[in-house]
């Protein structure tokens, strides 16, 4: 459906956007997924966000990637869940219900500092962009889930990423372990 | 065994193991952490509210393998729901993230027994959390630890609250159960209940298209079917949420859920698995809007809505239900009738309409009186749902009919759940009414989809409308086109106990469909059922006990033995029979009845009763121990006080001198029980701090079942079940309230389900003693059915007291009300003998006293007649036995010649117990009063001005102003109906002077009657001489007639004491009726004979609490509460008069 675009024109368009917040970002991925990590780079550029001194050390992908988004989503959802959940949570020294926010998308992706993302792409050994995308769709599917037969409806409330670090009451060690996710390269 | 207890017993272990690595349990939080590291679960504490915690207070994360938990701020509540989380983390987890939205770690293994709470049933989801609840608590503190922290280290249920820093309530909750209940076995690995099923139940199962009756008699695994009905949806893919299973009671829908979790967990949470009431409840919650209700209407049970209709009776003016006196039976009746019509979906305007068409139909008296009393039964009818529609409540009545008519009158609705519920699959056909296949109807029009099983000779829920007439007509009138199977091989009974039922069913049996069959699986035993005839009931117990200790002989276990009847007062003769004789039993009975429960309430009722009755009943218990002697004169001080106020009697005691030692000490002892406790407490909180705490009650109970017997703590635990959950909105004193809502339970019979034994007691080896109606669905090794009689079975349709519906109300029975009512009930008769001979696994004995207690001559039951081939006759193999005893006797003397009043006497005659309370002990003062109490207060003081010989009151006037003074100090002045209440209070005063005009009264003398050593003094109310010159002597009641009320000894006293030239009458004011006392001079020397009996009795401290109808005198008795044994002690020199 936006094989005939140009990504060029899609860049531009959301350059020109009046109020370049990370709603708007979130829609353009939504939109486009294939151009996930460009638009989250002009995102950060544009907002003086301090991201591509990273990127530039990362293998970008811009090609289609139609087979390999769902082989690459595919091992994202392995990595944010059950037995990769908890070996992920026991790598970075972090709680499960940290890895578990990502997995269930409880966090709004907008409010995620990038090198967090790219902290965690690393260890999980993907792309960014499947990450992101992986995120999107997360987040997209849970509203499907919200009611079950007796039971009440889920909080279809998102957090920002500030609120759910905060909610989480790290304790020292975790706080150590969150910064070092959080610095570029954190992980090297 | 239940998942819940499996899930107790699987926590213990779990408490036992944390325990031995170390675990320390007084350190909660810590404690249950240990066992989430145990199993790499990580916990996490949130705010509450966070949205980590999807809303809810607590989850478990099975993917992340990670709790969620509210910070409660609170260490052991933090910790429940850790335990919680880790209990749904030991039965699988969840598929999705579905929060934990409540918990409570004092919930009861047990529903509620009384109130509306019985209709709502528990979704899979909702019991699950029952489930982890029970869970939690016992990880965090096992029974067996509350066992030794209170048994062997004494420590109260306050100090082990405060030793785990727990909620004192969770404590005491589970210091009953641990000390109450019997300890359940170790759960053993079932057996798959899921068999294969035979072809005829695979045919069945399977069937598509045509809607479809399953005629499924006795054991040929009807639930079985059923179950195997849902797998083979599932193999069709059928979307579980489009299936409706429809049960008649919560047992079976919980059993019924499991089941289908077994074989299809995803449809256990997402097919509507219930009973008709509670998928009735939730449509009218669905839909409220449409019926003009509140969101969640308020359920009335019945006595709240004979509460509701209580203060409008005076109102209503009745004529043929007029009691002004205590008007709860005739309200419970009407109730009742009202109930029937909405099984028929007959609303107050459809049955004034009924009642009008038999009154212009009516040609005799008894038409025109049977026609009016429908239209009374009409009138309040109206009433009824005007107050009900006031206060946005519903009935349970209404859970079946209304919504029925919604899915009848409203295109949307039916759309709307016609379109849901492709599959609809109902058990137990045989019990559903006609709003129910009405219900049915709406939601499958066509029939498709619909499956129904049941067996039309298991019919015996006659009484709320159920019919074999609804499977008569399933193929042909309700469902054209449906089609009828059979399931015919009883895998429960050996084939000669199934000949016997069939044999029965094919004699002539009402609801028997031909061509019927039961072809045992098992084959034959080589042994016919027995028939034994016995002498008396007392020689029926003794053969009882023989044989049941002859099969438990020969390997039949006790559990495995059950005893049938038809009513609950020769069970508990039967209990009390076989228990004298050492077998155990499974029997609580009217828990309400039982010694050890009226000793709790009397303990309660110290609290609140200035009176403190209750010393006469806690006097005679081990721990608080008073002389009968003491007691009479605590009594004589209390009522000397003006005003008391509650628990004022701790203190008036102390200047009270004359007071033996021992009974100081049991004063001293029963006030330190009360310890701590206002008037204004809770019953449970006050239960459990008087059991558990102030005393070693609850302890002594727990070592008297180890010492094998169980019953009266685990009715103490049902005791404590039912005051834990009951709810009783009325201001005053709680525990005021409960003893008034316990009377009004009994009186309408309404606490039936608290006979039931807790769960936990299923594991006891004791012979099962229940009613027919409660052993259906069950079965038995040995059963014995007792008491088959002319008299009891079939019972007499005259003594059937339901009020007959309209005529042409009830659809398929008989056009006339009356005559329906009777069909109904000889066919209900049979079914119910048709249940209990069916319940027969291996051995069956049948039983029949051949004398009355006279010795007169009894016939046995003749449906005996009916099966007398199939049954081996065998001669009792126990010899006669004598009566046992009665109570022991009082310690009394009384001042010589004994004299009586005649209202005395008529009160031995009523009740020799109430007699001594009354007389001997003078306990107590009046109860609280009632509106219409408080006006026949009034008038009985207009009656004795009025009466008085120097009364010189003549004329209207002065009667009216003596009244109005009589009214406002005694009436029901503030009530809101007060002035209704005046008028027929002015009209008893009016009726008594239209009685007296025109005679002349004179000055009553007191007369004295004779009688051995006895005397009887007689004081007549009026002694007039009638305007026609004959001499009255008159005694006037403010009452009704009763029907033996010129048959009584005290009416014999006044015959017996007047002079031949006197006339003795007797008036009722309430129904204006006078009566002349003129008994034949036999009847007379009868009754003087009882007179000299009653005294002679009285003399010899003879007051067993034998009423002549406990059922209906019991309640009402002030005594009720406090009336176990007397205590032991002496009464001496007494003066009755």
């Amino acid at each position: 459906m936006t094989a005939d675009i140009d990504p060029e024109d899609i860049f531009s368009d959301f350059a020109m956007e009046e109020a370049l917040t990370p709603e708007v970002l979130n829609a353009y991925i939504a939109r486009y997924p294939q151009l996930a990590l460009e638009l989250t780079d002009l995102f950060h550029d544009l907002t003086m966000a301090d991201l591509s001194a990273a990127a530039e050390s990362m293998p970008l992908e811009t090609n289609s990637i139609g087979t390999p988004l769902a082989e690459g989503i595919a091992s994202v959802s392995a990595a944010l869940s059950g037995d990769g959940l908890r070996a992920l949570s026991r790598r970075l020294g972090l709680p499960r219900d940290f890895i578990a926010g990502f997995r269930d998308a409880n966090v709004r992706l907008g409010s995620v500092p990038a090198t967090v993302l790219m902290n965690l792409a690393q260890a999980i050994d993907v792309k960014i962009q499947f990450l992101i995308t992986y995120l999107q769709q997360a987040g997209e599917t849970d509203s499907a889930m919200a009611f079950k037969a007796d039971g009440k409806p889920r909080s279809p409330s998102v957090l920002e990423y500030d609120e759910f670090i905060e909610s989480l009451c790290l304790s020292d060690t975790e706080a150590a372990a969150l910064e070092k996710l959080s610095e570029p390269n954190g992980l090297d | 065994m239940d998942s819940i207890e499996l899930a107790r017993q699987r926590a213990a272990e779990l408490h036992k193991a944390l325990t031995s690595e170390g675990g320390d349990p007084t350190q909660p939080y810590e404690f249950v952490q240990r066992e989430a590291d145990r199993r790499d679960i990580e916990v996490r504490a949130y705010k509450p509210g966070d949205a980590m915690l999807n809303g809810g207070r607590a989850l478990y994360d099975e993917n992340a393998r990670a709790i969620r938990h509210e910070n409660t701020g609170d260490s052991f509540l933090n910790a429940f729901l850790v335990a919680h989380e880790i209990g749904h983390a030991e039965y699988g987890g969840h598929l999705e993230l579905s929060p934990t939205l409540d918990v409570d770690p004092a919930r009861s293994a047990d529903p509620a027994a009384t109130g509306a709470d019985r209709v709502v049933d528990y979704s899979r989801k909702a019991r699950q959390e029952v489930q982890m609840d029970l869970f939690a608590r016992e990880l965090l503190f096992p029974r067996s630890l509350a066992r030794r922290w209170h048994l062997d280290e004494h420590l109260s249920a306050s100090e082990i609250a405060t030793r785990l820093q727990a909620p004192y309530d969770m404590v005491a909750v589970q210091l009953f159960d641990a000390l109450l209940l019997p300890a359940v076995a170790p759960a053993e690995a079932e057996s798959s209940r899921s068999k294969p099923l035979n072809p005829e139940q695979k045919d069945a199962a399977s069937h598509q298209g045509s809607p479809l009756l399953l005629k499924a008699g006795p054991g040929t695994g009807k639930t079985q079917t059923l179950v195997g009905r849902l797998a083979f949806l599932k193999e069709r893919a059928v979307d579980p949420a489009s299936i409706l299973v429809l049960t008649f009671s919560n047992k079976a829908a919980a059993e019924m859920s499991e089941r289908a979790l077994t074989i299809w967990p995803e449809a256990a949470g997402t097919a509507w698995i219930g009973t008709f009431h509670s998928f009735g409840l939730d449509i009218v919650r669905r839909f409220h809007d449409r019926l003009r209700l509140p969101a969640d209407p308020k359920l009335l049970d019945a006595t709240e809505a004979i509460a509701l209709l209580e203060d409008e009776f005076a109102r209503l003016d009745l004529h043929h239900f007029k009691d002004l006196w205590d008007p709860t039976e005739k309200l419970r009746d009407i109730l009742a009738a009202i109930s029937r019509a909405k099984d028929e979906v007959v609303d107050a305007v459809r049955y004034r309409s009924l009642g009008e068409a038999m009154r212009q139909a009516a040609k005799t008296e008894r038409d025109i009186v049977a026609a009016a009393r429908c239209l009374e039964v009409a009138r309040v009818y109206e009433a009824y749902e005007m107050l009900k529609a006031a206060r946005g409540a519903v009935d349970f009545g209404d859970l079946v009919a209304l919504p029925t008519t919604l899915l009848e009158s409203d295109a949307q609705v039916r759309d709307q759940l016609c379109g849901r519920y492709a599959h609809v699959l109902v058990d137990e056909y045989q019990d559903v009414n006609r709003a129910s296949v009405r219900l049915l109807r709406a939601l499958k029009p066509d029939g498709h989809g619909l499956w129904v099983v049941g067996d039309a000779k298991q019919s015996i829920y006659r009484f709320r409308g159920a019919s074999s007439f609804n499977i008569k007509r399933f193929d042909k009138h309700d469902f054209p086109g449906g089609e009828t199977k059979s399931l015919k091989t009883n895998y429960r009974s050996y084939q000669e106990l199934c000949d016997c039922f069939i044999a029965f069913a094919q004699a002539g049996m009402i609801a028997a469909e031909p061509g019927i069959e039961a072809n045992a699986f098992r084959g034959n035993s080589g042994n016919k059922p027995i028939f034994v005839s016995v002498g008396t009931k007392e020689e029926e117990i003794n053969e009882i006990a023989a044989r049941i200790r002859a099969a438990q002989e020969n390997g039949v276990a006790y559990k495995d033995q059950a005893v049938l009847c038809k009513a609950n007062d020769r069970l508990a003769m039967i209990a009390r029979g076989l228990e004298a004789q050492g077998i155990p039993v499974l029997f609580l009975g009217p828990l309400f009845d039982r010694a050890e429960v009226k000793e709790a309430l009397a303990i309660l009722s110290l609290l609140t009763d200035p009176r403190a009755m209750g010393l006469a009943c806690t006097a005679a218990m081990p721990d608080f121990a008073m002389p009968i002697e003491d007691v009479e004169a605590c009594a004589a001080q209390l009522a000397e006080a003006s005003e008391p106020q509650p628990l004022d009697w701790t203190k008036q005691f102390g200047d009270l001198t004359g007071l033996s030692n021992q009974g100081q000490r049991g004063l001293a002892a029963i006030t330190n029980a009360l310890k701590g406790l206002s008037p204004k407490a809770t019953p449970w909180r006050a239960f459990a701090a008087v059991y558990l705490d102030n005393t070693r009650l609850a302890a002594r109970l727990a070592e008297h079942a180890a010492e094998g017997k169980p019953l009266p703590a685990m009715a103490l635990w049902q005791l404590q079940n039912f005051l834990r959950s009951v709810s009783i909105d009325r201001t005053g004193y709680p525990i005021t309230n409960l003893l008034d809502h316990i009377r009004r339970l009994v009186i309408l019979s309404d606490e039936r389900d608290l006979r039931d034994l807790p769960a936990a007691a299923r594991s006891l080896d004791a012979v099962r003693l229940m009613t027919i109606h409660a052993s259906k669905g069950l079965e038995f090794k040995t059963l014995h059915l007792p008491s088959l009689t002319k008299g009891s079975m079939p019972l007499s349709a005259n003594r059937n007291n339901a009020l007959p519906p309209p005529d042409g109300m009830t659809e398929g029975g008989s056009f006339s009300g009356a005559a329906a009512l009777k069909d109904g009930h000889e066919e209900e008769q049979e079914c119910i003998f048709f249940v209990a001979l069916s319940r027969a696994e291996d051995r069956l004995i049948l039983y029949a006293p051949s004398r009355q207690a006279g010795g007169r001559k009894q016939h046995r039951s003749p449906f005996i007649d009916r099966i007398e081939t199939q049954l081996e006759t065998q001669k009792p193999i126990t010899d006669s036995i004598s009566r046992p005893s009665g109570a022991d006797p009082v310690d009394v003397s009384f001042e010589a010649p004994l004299t009586l009043t005649p209202s005395q006497l008529a009160l031995y005659e009523w009740c020799p117990r109430r007699f001594l309370y009354t007389h001997g002990l003078r306990l107590g003062g009046r109860r609280t009063e009632t509106a219409f109490m408080k006006m026949h207060s009034a008038v009985q003081a207009v009656i004795d001005d009025l009466l008085t010989p120097s009364s010189k009151i003549r004329d209207e006037t002065e009667v009216y102003t003596l009244f109005q003074r009589h009214w406002v100090a005694l009436g029901p002045t503030d009530h809101g109906y007060s002035k209704a209440y005046e008028r027929a209070a002015s009209r008893l005063v009016t009726f008594l002077m239209e009685l007296r005009a025109g005679e002349t009264p004179q000055r009553a003398e007191r007369l004295r009657l004779d009688v051995g050593n006895a005397q009887v003094i007689v004081r007549p109310d009026e002694r007039t001489r009638t305007g026609d010159g004959k001499l009255v002597l008159r005694r006037v009641r403010t009452g009704r007639q009763t029907s033996t009320a010129t048959d009584t000894l005290d009416a014999a006293a006044y015959q017996l004491a007047a002079s031949a030239d006197c006339e003795i009458e007797f008036v009722f004011l309430s129904d204006e009726s006078r009566a002349v006392i003129a008994m034949s001079e036999k009847k007379l020397n009868a009754r003087k004979e009882r007179i000299n009996n009653a005294a002679i009795a009285i003399v010899e401290g003879k007051f067993p609490a034998e009423p002549v109808s406990p059922s209906r005198t019991c309640p009402r008795c002030p005594y009720f509460f406090i009336c176990t044994r007397p205590p032991t002690g002496r009464l001496a020199k007494k003066s009755l008069t």
